[in-house]
């Protein structure tokens, strides 16, 4: 009985003091790429980056959450300043 | 967060925002000078990132490729004004390697994209011999036309942009920007961890790379020495 009544005060206990840790969610962070340059050329370059952050461990949130993700990088578009004149001057991921 | 390329693009950002942290990359200019980060042991604001120190390697582009095409006397340097690194690059940097190597510069303006046809013909009128391209978002822009120009004409060229042999140059030098990219994610990856980039140090790139496109060569009827081809880091056949 004691026994039980101890299991039961440790499962309370657990659920209580880590509720947030069971329930968080993947922490998603949003990555702009900002360029000036020539679009087909500078996808390579994206990549290049997109492909270093991958071999750090992020995960492109294009592809499917999973739960041992860890880390996540993921698409952002950011308003482009009134004063922005080039004619192709972005490519986001 | 924000990766920015190039001089545009990063001073587009900090216009932006002044909370967001920006990292950057492709960036030919001093970023003291340019404003961008108060030093570059601590740069102080929301930005930070590599350099390409572009300008400085302008004497060993020219040395490449006198080297690669020895019959080329006079160089063609194709450069925008406002842009203050080409403009520095031009003025201070090119003469002294140039004299120093025997050649003779000849600086072309392009003040925008209308202005290729107008040079382009000049060039050709005055049998330009080899050109040279320095960086700046309108060079990068228009890469192709250039390298597309100067297969046209036969021209041994040089350029501080790798995809500009991909699209039939003859000659890259300049930052391996495999390791750029690398080395920008770190930069990433540290202010996700929660490092501020005010206290992040601008680093200046350690690897580069000779790239030369042997099909371009074979193109313009150039045969490129042995001991410039065995220096190449990537040579496209």
């Amino acid at each position: 009985m004691i026994k039980q009544i101890l299991c039961l005060l440790l499962t309370f206990f657990l659920f209580t003091v880590f509720p947030a840790e069971a329930q968080q969610p993947t922490k998603i962070r949003r990555i702009g790429y900002l360029s000036a340059l020539d679009a087909s050329g500078e996808s390579a370059r994206a990549d290049g980056i997109r492909l270093a952050l991958r071999e750090l461990g992020y995960k492109d949130s294009t592809l499917p959450p999973s739960t041992d993700m860890r880390r996540v990088s993921s698409i952002s578009f950011l308003r482009l300043p009134p004063n922005w004149s080039v004619s192709r001057p972005i490519l986001w991921w | 967060m924000v990766v920015a390329g190039g001089i545009t693009g990063i001073r587009a950002a900090k216009n932006a925002t002044k909370t967001i942290p920006i990292v950057m990359l492709g960036i030919s200019a001093d970023p003291v000078e340019a404003g961008l980060v108060k030093s570059l042991a601590h740069p102080g604001g929301s930005v930070t990132g590599l350099t390409l120190l572009s300008r400085e390697l302008g004497g060993k582009r020219l040395e490449l490729l006198k080297e690669a095409a020895p019959k080329v006397a006079r160089v063609e340097v194709l450069y925008e004004p406002a842009n203050s690194p080409s403009a520095h690059e031009v003025k201070e940097v090119l003469p002294v390697a140039a004299r120093a190597l025997g050649l003779t510069m000849r600086p072309w303006e392009l003040r925008d994209a209308n202005g290729f046809e107008k040079v382009f013909a000049a060039l050709s009128k005055e049998r330009a011999a080899g050109i040279y391209l320095t960086s700046s978002a309108l060079m990068n822009a228009n890469h192709k036309l250039i390298a597309g120009f100067a297969l046209k004409s036969r021209l041994p060229s040089i350029y501080p942009y790798r995809e500009a042999v991909d699209a039939g140059g003859l000659m890259y030098y300049g930052a391996d920007l495999a390791d750029s990219y690398r080395r920008a994610a770190t930069y990433v990856d540290k202010i996700l961890k929660g490092a501020k980039p005010a206290d992040l140090p601008v680093e200046q790139p350690t690897k580069f790379e000779l790239v030369i496109n042997l099909k371009t060569a074979k193109q313009i009827g150039l045969t490129i020495p042995q001991k410039v081809l065995s220096r190449a880091d990537k040579v496209i056949r």
